[in-house]
């Protein structure tokens, strides 16, 4: 079992990196921290970084997660190898370039890029943003899956990742205390499917709705309210069609939780009555 | 000094009753309690009623004030006579009509119709209505002022009414702990310019906005939250282009709160960001 301690950070291939980084310190109200060959580093919480930008890709997603320490580090390379998935020790070089100081990478099930790191960087300052979007935290994402039933059994057999509730066939899943760090969606291709960030509390999500809005930024869903975690959100997309998340109020998780299934419909999304859409958590091969 | 104990009701008429009374209990979600010579008696909280509708002038306003005893009602009376104000003193029959067990009725400068009332009807049965709109209890009203510094000064002269917050001249007023239970808006004619219901929590006033939103009614302004009151908001248009609002965590005031200036501009009736489609809070 792989005992993952932190969610860490995600690095992105964007098209036009300029842009990019302006929409997430304008729009998000992420704080720029670094820029260094050709990477720039983002926050919004008081870690060394929650976003790592580069020109590239745009398809080109790696998720961090932490784990304890070094030894940590070599007993999920050997159990991950034992799973016959192929793992690559980082070098010294491309661990300063994620600001940690070792890690790992190797693809899940559905081919999704995930760096487990040691010792990733804490930050002297604290998070200061352009933009007073009320943000606390980079708290979740939404992972595309080829099989969420695979995934799920994937991601809670090799580590410590377990199941807080269910819509359709997608799990939601954590190794803490926090309701969902992932939240699985059927795709036909791995990424990320979106980002989250906790903000303080619904003035902000709201606050955040009129302004984005009014920037004339397309939100994707909300403002809602999950009927699963309790949060109140707002999803909207940003550059290279990438899904951010505000909310807040997550519900909190122990071992007494009972996981519980959720339909696939509206009332699962939302118990306020946004209009959600649905498609992304049918996948490709939803008939209906 | 004139003291108001209570808020009790509006007197609103329609110019078609039916469908005022289908939008009142399918959409606001009020509950139909009584009918009775063409009136038609709804609430939103334990008490008799809120709002009495009747076949009429749309712009037939009145909205009823509870006094605490008869002596008070002839205090009352004679207080406004001695301001010169013309007071009528309603018959058993309408006071009937009203479900009090008196009242007298008078006009404020701009020609607001006011009932003071003693002993309106408390009920039995508890509000059961048939929508799920999570209100709570009718609150307060905005009302329309020719001259809201003048009417603000009619207000807390001869009654218990203080101001406990203004947005340019629009004066926010209460005679108990409720941040505001009537709020004075400048125009140039007399009316009830807002109902306002309040609802249990934000999640009501979200889901309220998806529900009114999907059944095309009008929303006026919001959701949103008032920087004044602190309470979360949802206006929107009724029949006869009478605004109706929920809202929840109003603020709470005591003897220490001050009064605080607020400019006439949108950020100061909502701290979200959304803007009013109401004249009266139009900065332009």
């Amino acid at each position: 079992m792989i005992d993952v301690v932190g969610f860490r950070y995600c690095r992105l291939g964007t098209a036009n990196l300029e842009e990019t980084v302006k929409f997430a310190t304008d729009m998000i109200g992420l704080e720029e921290v670094g820029r260094e060959n050709g990477f720039v580093y983002m926050r919004g919480d008081d870690r060394d970084h929650n976003i790592c930008y580069f020109e590239g890709d745009p398809t080109d997603h790696t998720l961090g997660l932490e784990l304890a320490g070094f030894d940590e580090l070599a007993a999920a390379e050997s159990a991950l190898s034992a799973a016959g998935l192929v793992v690559h020790r980082g070098t010294d070089a491309e661990a300063a370039a994620r600001r940690c100081m070792g890690y790992a990478n190797f693809k899940d099930p559905s081919g999704n890029s995930i760096d487990l790191t040691v010792r990733p960087f804490a930050a002297g300052r604290r998070y200061f943003p352009g933009r007073d979007a009320g943000i606390d935290e980079f708290s979740h994402i939404g992972l595309c899956v080829t099989d969420p039933r695979e995934a799920e059994k994937f991601w809670s057999e090799i580590f410590n990742f377990r199941t807080s509730d269910w819509i359709g066939w997608s799990a939601l899943m954590t190794f803490d205390a926090v309701h969902h760090r992932f939240a699985l969606f059927p795709s036909d291709r791995p990424g990320i499917q979106h980002i989250n960030f906790q903000v303080s509390e619904t003035d902000d999500v709201m606050r955040s709705n009129y302004f984005l809005r009014d920037h004339q930024v397309r939100i994707q869903a909300g403002p809602g309210r999950h009927s699963l975690s309790g949060a109140r959100f707002l999803y909207f997309y940003g550059p290279d069609e990438m899904i951010y998340e505000y909310s807040c109020g997550v519900r909190m998780v122990d071992d007494t939780w009972r996981a519980r299934q959720f339909p696939v419909n509206d009332a699962s999304f939302c118990a306020w009555g946004s209009k959600p859409d649905l498609s992304v958590l049918e996948g490709t091969d939803a008939a209906e | 000094m004139i003291e108001i104990v209570d808020i009790r009701y509006c007197r609103l008429g329609t110019a078609d009753l039916d469908s005022t009374i289908d939008f009142a209990t399918n959409l606001i979600g009020l509950e139909e309690v009584d009918r009775d010579n063409g009136q038609i008696y709804l609430r939103g909280d334990h008490r008799d009623h809120n709002i009495c509708y009747f076949a009429g002038d749309p712009n037939d306003h009145t909205f009823g004030l509870e006094l605490e005893s008869f002596a008070e009602l002839d205090t009352a009376a004679s207080a406004l006579l001695a301001a010169g104000v013309e007071v009528h003193r309603g018959s058993d029959a309408a006071a009937a009509a009203r479900r009090v067990m008196g009242f007298i009725n008078f006009s404020d400068p701009t020609g607001n119709s006011v009932d003071l009332v003693v002993r309106p009807f408390h009920s039995g049965r508890r509000y059961f209505p048939s929508r799920d709109a999570g209100i709570t209890d009718f609150s307060h009203i905005g009302l329309k002022s020719a001259d809201a510094a003048r009417d603000e000064k009619f207000w807390s002269e001869l009654f218990n009414i203080r101001a406990n917050d203004r947005i340019g001249e629009a004066a926010l007023m209460s005679f108990d702990e409720v941040h505001h239970r009537i709020a004075l808006f400048p125009t140039d004619h007399a009316g009830i310019q807002h109902i306002n219901f309040q609802v249990e929590s934000i999640d009501d006033i979200m889901r309220s906005h998806y529900f009114l939103t999907e059944r095309q009614i009008q929303i006026r302004f919001g959701p949103g939250r008032h920087p004044t009151s602190g309470a979360m908001f949802l206006y929107y248009e009724g029949p006869d282009g009478m605004t109706y609002e929920y809202s929840s965590g109003v603020r709470n005031v005591d003897e220490d709160w001050r009064p605080r200036q607020l400019p006439f501009k949108n950020e100061s009736f909502c701290m979200w960001g959304s803007r009013p489609n109401i004249p009266e809070f139009s900065d332009g």
